[in-house]
Formats: C-alpha cells, sequence, structure tokens
C-alpha cells in the first residue's frame, strides 16, 4: 500500500483499488505531473454510440408507430420497449465499463446498495411520487464521471430487478442516462453550487422522463408506486391517453426527483473531507465555490447535523 | 439436484423472455404456477417468506392498476360493465390490467424464488461461468452482499440520532438527517476500500482470468443441455410468437370464451 500523508493515520490518500495496486500501475503523467489515463479503445465508442442509438431508436419506434393506449390484447409493444431498452443498456454498459478505474469499481457496490436501499422504500412503498433511487448514481457520476455514473446506473437496476423486484429492469436505460448526466453537469461546473446542481439535476430528468415514458405506459400500465400511479389515474381519468398521462406524470416525478437528488448529492459531496474527495481526480471538476466562511452553507449545514 | 447458478441466471433470463416476449395471459400464469410449484418443493426457499415477498411486492402493483386500468381505462371503444361518475370499469381496462398485473407477479414470483435461493458467492460463480468480465461480477456479487449491511448502518446512524433527542419518526426530521447520514455512509465506505484492497490483493483477486468457484456445482451435459435447451426453446417461442404461428389463446379470445 501506498501512503502519502504519513500525518492523517487513515490510510493511503492515492486511489487503491481491487486487482491494481498504483505502484503497479504504468506512470502516465502529463506535463504537471498529472496521472493521465490511457485513450479508451475505439470499440468502446462505438459500444457507446451504438448503444444510445438503440435507445433512441426505440422510443422513436414506439412514439411513431405504436398506438397511444393499449388495447385488451397487449401485442409486442412491451417486447420492443423491453429489448431495445435492454440491448441499449447492454451495450453502453459494455462501452463503459474500459473507461473506469478499478477504484471506482470498488465503490460501486456501496452506491447501488444505497440506490436500492433508498429506492425501494420510498419509490414503491410511500405515498410520494417520486423515486429517490438514484443518489448512488448520481454520486459515482459526480466524482467518477459519466461513463462510471452511466455503468452503476445499470447495474443498480439488473441487480435490483433479479433480487428484489424485476420491474425497473426495464427501467434501465433512463438509469443510465441519468448516471451519465451528472458526470456531464458536474464536467461543466453543475455541482460548483447548491442551485446550479438544482437546475441540472431539473434539466437531466427532463428526458430521464421521456425516456421512462414507454416502459412506464406500455409495460406497467402507469401502475408500479403508489404515489406515481395515482397521478396517472388522475389523469386518465381527466382524459388522457396512456402514454400522455404517463409522459406528464414521468416528467412531473422525474424533474422534481432528480433537482432533489442533485441537491442532496451536491450536499453529501459538500461535506466529505477533502483529502476523501482529492482521491478522485474527477471531483476537481466541483469544488464548491465559497465566497467566505461565513456564507459557507452546505457544507456546514451538512457537517452539522452529523 | 441442485441447478449450477449460471443455470438459475439463464432460467431467470429466459423467464422474463417469455413472460414480456409473447402476449398470451397464458405464459405469465404458467410461469406463476410453476414458480408456486418451484417454491413448495423447493428444500432451501421457505414457501411462507416467499409468498409474503411476493404479496408485498405484487399486491400494490395490482391495486394500483386495476384502479388506473380496470376504473379509467382512456379505450375509446372500451365496453363498459359500470360507472362511478368519471371512472368506469370496462371489460378491456380490466383485461388490461390483469395481464400487466399477472406478468409482474410471474416476474417477481422467479427473482423471489432465485434470491431466496442463491446468495452472493453462487451469483458471482454463475456470473463468470457465464462469460461475464470479473470486474462486473465482483460489482454484482459485493453490491447483493451489501444491500442488508447499507440498511443496517442507516438504521444503526439513525438510533444514535434518536438516542441524541431527535424524534426521528417524523419524516421531515429524517430529510433533515439524510444529508449527515448518507454523508459518513460514504466517508465510511471510500475509507473502507484500502482495506477491501488488501483484502482481495490477499485473496489474488485479478490474477486469474477464471478464477476456481468458492463451491463445488453440479456440472456436465445436463446442466449445459438445460441452459442451451432454455434459452433456444424461449427465442423459439417469442419468434413464434411474432410470426404470429404459436397456438395460444389472446386475452380478447379467452374473453370470447367466457362470453363477455
Amino acid at each position: 500500500m501506498t501512503h502519502t500523508d504519513p500525518h492523517s493515520g487513515q490510510g493511503s490518500v492515492a486511489a487503491a483499488d481491487p486487482g491494481e495496486t498504483p505502484k503497479n500501475r504504468t506512470p502516465r503523467s502529463d506535463r504537471s505531473g498529472i496521472y493521465v489515463r490511457p485513450a479508451p479503445p475505439l470499440w468502446s465508442i462505438l459500444a457507446l454510440t451504438a448503444g444510445a442509438a438503440v435507445i433512441a431508436g426505440t422510443y422513436l419506434w414506439v412514439l411513431t408507430t405504436q398506438p397511444a393506449t393499449l388495447g385488451a390484447d397487449l401485442g409486442h409493444t412491451t417486447l420492443g420497449v423491453m429489448v431495445g431498452y435492454l440491448v441499449g443498456a447492454a451495450l453502453i454498459a459494455a462501452g463503459s465499463l474500459p473507461r473506469i478505474p478499478r477504484s471506482v469499481l470498488a465503490l460501486m457496490p456501496v452506491m447501488i446498495a444505497l440506490n436500492i436501499a433508498t429506492g425501494q422504500i420510498v419509490g414503491t412503498m410511500t405515498p410520494i411520487p417520486l423515486y429517490l433511487d438514484s443518489l448512488g448514481t448520481v454520486i459515482i457520476g459526480v466524482i467518477a464521471g459519466p461513463a462510471a455514473g452511466a455503468l452503476t446506473g445499470i447495474l443498480t437496476n439488473v441487480i435490483w430487478g433479479v433480487t428484489i423486484n424485476p420491474t425497473v429492469i426495464a427501467f434501465t436505460a433512463g438509469s443510465a442516462f441519468i448516471g451519465a448526466a451528472a458526470g456531464w453537469a458536474a464536467r461543466l461546473g453543475g455541482f460548483r453550487r447548491i442551485w446550479w446542481a438544482v437546475i441540472a439535476g431539473a434539466l437531466a430528468g427532463i428526458p430521464t422522463g421521456l425516456i421512462a415514458t414507454p416502459v412506464a405506459a406500455f409495460i406497467y400500465g402507469g401502475g408500479l408506486g403508489v404515489g406515481t400511479g395515482g397521478v396517472v389515474a388522475a389523469l386518465q381519468g381527466a382524459g388522457a391517453s396512456m402514454l400522455e398521462a404517463a409522459t406528464v406524470q414521468g416528467l412531473g416525478s422525474d424533474v422534481a426527483d432528480k433537482a432533489i437528488i442533485f441537491a442532496l448529492a451536491f450536499l453529501v459531496l459538500a461535506a466529505l473531507p477533502s483529502r476523501l474527495r482529492n482521491r478522485f481526480p474527477f471531483t476537481e471538476h466541483s469544488a464548491v465555490k465559497r465566497r467566505n466562511r461565513k456564507t459557507a452553507g452546505p457544507a456546514h449545514a451538512a457537517a452539522s447535523s452529523h | 439436484m441442485r441447478l449450477h447458478p449460471a443455470t438459475e441466471l439463464v432460467l431467470l433470463g429466459c423467464a422474463l423472455l417469455l413472460v414480456y416476449g409473447v402476449p398470451s395471459p397464458v405464459i405469465p400464469a404458467a410461469v406463476l404456477l410453476c414458480t408456486v410449484a418451484g417454491a413448495a418443493v423447493s428444500p432451501r426457499v421457505r414457501f411462507r417468506s416467499w409468498l409474503l415477498t411476493v404479496v408485498v411486492l405484487a399486491g400494490p402493483m395490482l391495486i394500483m392498476v386495476g384502479i388506473i386500468q380496470g376504473l379509467f381505462y382512456p379505450g375509446e371503444q372500451a365496453q363498459v360493465l359500470a360507472e362511478f361518475g368519471p371512472a368506469a370499469v370496462t371489460v378491456e381496462g380490466l383485461a388490461l390490467a390483469i395481464q400487466l398485473w399477472l406478468r409482474v407477479a410471474a416476474m417477481v414470483a422467479v427473482c423471489a424464488l432465485f434470491a431466496f435461493g442463491s446468495d452472493p458467492s453462487r451469483a458471482f460463480d454463475g456470473l463468470l461461468a457465464l462469460r461475464l468480465p470479473l470486474s462486473l461480477a465482483y460489482v454484482c456479487a459485493a453490491a447483493l452482499s451489501l444491500i442488508p449491511l447499507a440498511q443496517h448502518r442507516v438504521r444503526s446512524a439513525l438510533a444514535a440520532r434518536r438516542a441524541r433527542g431527535w424524534d426521528t419518526s417524523r419524516f421531515l426530521v429524517r430529510l433533515r438527517l439524510l444529508t449527515g447520514i448518507l454523508a459518513g455512509l460514504l466517508v465510511s465506505a471510500i475509507t473502507q476500500l484500502d482495506q477491501r484492497h488488501d483484502a482481495l490483493n490477499q485473496r489474488g483477486f485479478g490474477q486469474a482470468l477464471r478464477p476456481t468457484p468458492a463451491q463445488f456445482y453440479p456440472q456436465g451435459a445436463t446442466q449445459s443441455g438445460l441452459r442451451w435447451g432454455a434459452f433456444v426453446g424461449s427465442l423459439v417461442l417469442v419468434g413464434a410468437s411474432l410470426a404470429g404461428v404459436l397456438p395460444l389463446p389472446s386475452a380478447t379470445d379467452l374473453l370470447e370464451a367466457f362470453n363477455v
């Protein structure tokens, strides 16, 4: 184990990861001495592009060719949505894997467990029309980049699906998007102030809601959670089609949900000690801007609640 | 005879494909019945626990989809059975609600059977046998083992705050405490990375591309044949359904048979 801070007594400052020690890593540095990861292979770019294209194509296919309301016979719309979204997510997972440092892979299980624990309680068992199942995904996206965020989202839904709640498997593509969006927002500086994080989350919630709409409407008939299902019932009662009701509910819930999640992720990351943040170079994009110590609200607020 | 974990995973995937790939309500009903029988005879699954899980997870969906589609079905040419103001019980809505719920109930039942009969170690070996990359198999297996640990830590953190005078039974108080609890969870996870790294290094993780399985599993032509047979059979059934040559009744056929 390498150790660069002899006074902390809390282990290695450098990222340590399963199956790979920092001392064995090939030293590649830029002029300022910062470690530079090798460029990802071409096939990973192709896989990511193909995955995104398959998901977008599936969404457009549903929108342009399928009826807005299912009949008594379910037909093959559900199969098309399920296969298109899962194949797209699998391609994105395959393309993401070579871009992720192993130190982040070791952190992923904890964040996946966090996603599942909060999502199962809030999303399906309470009357709140929110999900709160992507906090860990967003945190990984902010500290390790869009590829890691996307992979965390995909693995969360697959593991959650095969063990506790199989209904979430079909929402894998939306989870991948929110993880990637968190990474993109962080790269653009969206996690430097809490209001920027809230706005970034609300904006990321729009495509996430749209991606999830065909799944909610055609695979589950809008009736998954108690809170979200109530909204869909009210909208259908007001005369909306299945797709319209699911779209309005999805957009409303996802925009609010992702704004809350991004704000929570900001507060959690602001409360992290700098020493731990420094283990993940991508967090340099999210260095919190503080005018002075008196107005350093989020970090102090979070820390005071310990 | 107990199945190889890879065979269990393949059967799980095939069930998912069949339930969502064939639109006839007969398939999810058959999968549900097979799973009930499997849970009843399995020596590793406590039937009452399994049944309770299925009821808790699929029950709310039955109620919600029953309300949404059973009372507020938005189709224009629907046969109305009864009207209650803006709500109307329709044949099409009820048929749709029952089919959607049957699919979800079948999948919940299958996944619960898998979850009750498996553990992270078996899942890890199964994923490796299916040629999943070692790092992905590690993440999946570790996440499975950490779900109860994360719940335990959150409960402990809440208990500690309750001891300090916080009224944690109130939702707003819990929301206020959430950031601190999650930050603590994240800090402990990151600081434990070193320990996990050392433990995995000492066990030689990553040295062998295909590590030796932790347990003995039944291998051979039977397991392999079962995996390939289930996979090819499911594909054939879904292909036949897509081509319209699968002789299974649709929901409309069943409704006509019952003169509805």
